[in-house]
């Protein structure tokens, strides 16, 4: 089964600005949106009793321009098996959009560090025209941190103008950063603010990121009510490397078949090492495993091997790594590393074991041990049975189930 | 006693000269741009001078006397030398450095000669020489003497024939894929590696033997070690018989090149010469390189099956405009430029009177790129953008003005055809049979709750925000569903 949304004509056909997001409180598994053409097809959910209403969170549709007062076309939401409709709502009402808000000037943006790869604080300070409303009666202000930014923990910190609000926390979905506040209305004339967001990592990259968007929001109208726009005033940041750079599976994706441990993933330098590191992996996932941990990169070495492991449970969907490094010099000699995305996937290769094969057996005798091996362990356990074919009675085998622990390549 | 006036050594006489015998010349290589040995050899007349005396035969012990190898303009054009480098041997005694003049031009040079020159046989060698870039039809060196400033003896010798290269550093080579007669859309590919100095000016041409027709299909798919001059890139020209590439940076010695053209129409039968004909010619359409390359075709092509595997419509339920998928598997790669013309059952009728810009053709799998997509009547048309990878199953969809016409009615009249070039190469010889299914109301089992409920049914929406029209929204869909287990 899955779920079938079209959205209608007036939408851009790739609805989303950049990938799509897809969530919901009430189904399990890692959701996933296919978009083509206008129209999502949403898969991923484990197999569950409905007992309640079911939420379908999309975030980053991009809204579709203002016509006067004219709704857009119809939506449609099915619940699919293969091509049929299992049931569905086929002529769900268009909206009707807000005007575009007017514009926020940035005065200033800045990091506390131009390194890509560090976690770093964030200065912003703009200046409003459109009053930001009572928070009691819905003014919210929330910043966009564009896709260069990859974050996966924020652990809340923020600050702003104590005259604004005197206490403030923040919380993040899905890079944008909304701020807690208790502020009264702030006019421009009371002055521009300052917003500072701490604790989120620079960019992987190098180079210059995308533009931050600062918003002034009302959600009780759930209108923005202004926001700065990259045309009117840069609002990005430049960051450099500051040592020489460590690749990690080609800085591509790893793949991790659930349930087994990955092939030798490689940490590679260009030169021999200068400095004996010590690389300490950390995933926010503590069921995945990591071999061996931690990893050391001596003096004179280039590089460095490791596997990645992953229970069959584990949602199906990305997984950072994101890499510790000591033993550097003091002024580093070498970046952090970028952060290694691990795909969680399932049916996507098939795992071999294998028999030793054996020239013969004495007869009358016992052939030598035989390997049962397999290159790539099983995460938890993994049993074997072994049989002769034919029922020959002939010869016979002294075990006739092997298990292989966790992390175990043969067994005999 | 007569006397003769003494020539007027101070004028300078305006005639470039004449006589002098031209007995020989040769070069030890006369392959272009290869470094040579020019040997000529040449009988000056006598001449007469008279200095208070009588007609003398001789040139007096002493007097300067300037051999002009081609003066001014005349090496033919293209043939160079380094004063640093040449060597110049007269009669086999080696002519003294500070003996050698050399124009400015450098294109020219004068032997200062500090004895006599007999009118008798001499054979001046010149090592060191280069020959000229590329070959060209003709140009002559000569050779005149001078005494003073006057010339005296004019001799020409036509420049021997020079020969261009072959493409000889690695064993040149061609192929065609596929190579059956007939076949609309072969790939040709040729590789040569430059065995001479390629300038950045020069051209590639590959002419095709009589019984080829190349057109607007054909185009230079692979141009491998030829990178762009300029920020237009690598031309690519195609006439009826010949492909130019033009705009690339010059290429030294020994770079293997590949140039590959798609889109060629294979003859119908054999032809009597086979010869493709690769050439690297100058800015003047002189040859730099060529060769002659021949290959074989075998086979006839025969209009193929599309092997279509999947066709399908999402949803079955005549509710709403449906998508539609079928996917191909045939094997054999599907030219670029080719038409794909789905004709549906004719129960069908694609009936809207929306605007086209509503439909869109997707390709996925062993091709990417639909570069147009159309519909009239019941005939869906897309054009291939690209060429197809034949090992990869392609799905095509149609999204647009799809609705079934009745429910539960099996459709079996779906055709697929492929044409290239106005005709058909590609046919799908079944099509798999699409039902379609129950009819189900607009509203269904599904009752769609909103967070915040408003006043009317027909106020219905899903909720989404922040409502601003080109900002990035969450849309909330919140519903009950009849369904008791969704199955993943």
């Amino acid at each position: 089964m899955y779920f079938l949304i079209r959205f209608p004509s007036d939408y851009d056909p790739q609805l989303f600005k950049y990938d799509p997001v897809v969530e919901s409180s009430q189904l399990t598994g890692a959701l996933v949106g296919t978009v083509m053409s206008r129209q999502i097809i949403i898969t991923g959910f484990k197999t569950m009793t409905v007992t309640e209403p079911i939420t379908l969170r999309l975030w980053g549709v991009v809204n579709p321009n203002k016509v006067d007062i004219t709704r857009t076309g119809t939506f449609t939401l099915a619940l699919m098996q293969d091509d049929d409709v299992i049931e569905g709502n086929f002529a769900i009402p268009g909206i009707i959009p807000y005007l575009a808000p007017e514009s926020i000037q940035f005065s200033a943006v800045s990091s506390t560090t131009s390194y890509s790869r560090y976690s770093s604080d964030y200065t912003f300070t703009f200046s409003s025209e459109k009053a930001i409303p009572d928070s009691g009666l819905g003014g919210q202000l929330f910043v966009d941190f564009p896709p260069d930014y990859l974050i996966d923990s924020y652990d809340g910190g923020c600050d702003i103008n104590e005259d604004f609000s005197f206490f403030v926390n923040c919380y993040l979905d899905n890079n944008r950063v909304f701020v807690n506040a208790s502020n009264s209305q702030w006019t421009e004339t009371m002055g521009s603010l300052t917003l500072e967001i701490d604790g989120i990592r620079t960019p992987d990259d190098d180079g210059e990121a995308l533009n931050f968007i600062i918003f002034n929001y009302d959600s009780s109208d759930k209108r923005i009510l202004s926001r700065t726009y990259s045309t009117l005033n840069s609002g990005s940041l430049t960051y450099t490397y500051d040592g020489i750079l460590i690749s990690v599976n080609n800085d591509e994706p790893v793949d991790v078949e659930v349930g087994t441990y990955t092939d030798e993933i490689v940490i590679k330098l260009v030169n021999a090492s200068e400095q004996t590191l010590t690389l300490t992996p950390n995933t926010l996932n503590s069921t995945i495993t990591i071999t061996p941990f931690p990893l050391t990169i001596q003096l004179g070495e280039k590089e460095v091997r490791f596997r990645v492991a992953a229970p069959r449970d584990i949602l199906l969907k990305s997984f950072y790594i994101t890499w510790s490094k000591t033993g550097d010099s003091l002024v580093p000699t070498y970046a952090n590393l970028r952060r290694t995305n691990l795909r969680m996937r399932s049916g996507y290769v098939s795992r071999v074991v294998a028999y030793e094969s054996m020239e013969y057996i004495p007869a009358g005798g016992i052939t030598f041990p035989l390997l049962v091996s397999t290159p790539n362990p099983p995460y938890t356990e993994l049993l074997v049975t072994l049989s002769i074919l034919n029922g020959d009675t002939l010869a016979t085998l002294s075990k006739t189930q092997l298990t292989f622990a966790k992390g175990d390549f043969s067994v005999n | 006693m007569t006397s003769q006036a003494s020539p007027a050594l101070s004028t300078p006489v305006v005639s470039t000269g004449s006589g002098g015998t031209a007995s020989s010349i040769s070069l030890t290589n006369s392959s272009v741009q290869a470094n040579t040995t020019l040997t000529i050899s040449f009988t000056p007349s006598a001449i007469s001078l008279a200095s208070n005396s009588s007609i003398q035969i001789e040139y007096p012990k002493g007097t300067k006397i300037l051999i002009k190898i081609a003066p001014l303009t005349l090496f033919p054009i293209g043939f160079t030398f380094l004063p640093s480098q040449i060597t110049v041997t007269l009669d086999g005694t080696a002519v003294a450095a500070n003996k050698l003049h050399f124009a400015a031009a450098f294109n020219f040079f004068t032997i200062e000669l500090a004895s006599a020159l007999s009118g008798t046989a001499h054979t001046l060698v010149i090592d060191q020489m280069s020959t000229p870039n590329a070959s060209f039809a003709s140009g002559n060196f000569y050779v005149r003497t001078t005494q003073a400033s006057a010339y005296i003896n004019a001799m020409t010798f036509t420049m021997p024939t020079l020969t261009p290269g072959d493409f000889s550093t690695t064993t040149p080579s061609m192929s065609i894929y596929p190579d059956e007669y007939s076949h609309p859309y072969a790939l040709y590919t040729f590789n040569v590696t430059t065995s001479k100095y390629i300038p950045s000016t020069a051209s590639f041409v590959i002419t095709f033997p009589a019984g080829y027709t190349l057109d607007s299909y054909a185009d230079c798919t692979k141009l491998i070690n030829l990178n762009a001059s300029t920020s237009t890139g690598v031309l690519c020209t195609v006439s009826a018989s010949t492909v130019t590439i033009t705009n690339f940076k010059a290429l030294p010695i020994g770079t293997a090149l590949e140039i590959a053209i798609f889109g060629i129409t294979n003859p119908a039968s054999s032809i009597s010469s086979s010869s493709f004909v690769v050439s690297a010619l100058d800015a003047s359409s002189n040859t730099i390189e060529t060769v002659s390359l021949s290959s074989s075709l075998t086979g006839t092509f025969a209009v193929f099956d599309l092997n279509v595997i999947v066709g399908r419509m999402t949803p079955r339920n005549p509710v709403v405009d449906s998508a539609f998928l079928f996917t191909a598997d045939p094997g054999l790669q599907l030219p670029k430029d080719a038409v794909m013309t789905v004709t549906f059952d004719s129960d069908f009728s694609i009936l809207y009177s929306e605007t086209v810009d509503l439909i869109e053709c997707i390709a996925q799998g062993g091709l990417y790129v639909i570069s147009d997509c159309s519909v009239s009547g019941v005939v869906l048309t897309m054009t291939m953008g690209a060429t197809s990878n034949a090992s990869v199953p392609i799905d095509f969809h149609y999204f647009g003005l799809l609705r079934f016409p009745n429910s539960n009615e099996v459709l079996t009249g779906f055709t697929v055809t492929l044409t290239y070039k106005g005709s058909t190469i590609a046919q799908a010889s079944t099509f798999p049979t699409i039902t379609s299914a129950d009819t189900i109301s607009k509203y269904s089992l599904m009752r769609l709750m909103l967070i915040h409920i408003l006043a009317t049914l027909s106020d219905i929406s899903m909720d989404f925000y922040p409502r601003n029209e080109g900002e990035k929204a969450n849309y909330l869909f919140t519903f009950t569903l009849a369904t008791t287990t969704l199955d993943a």
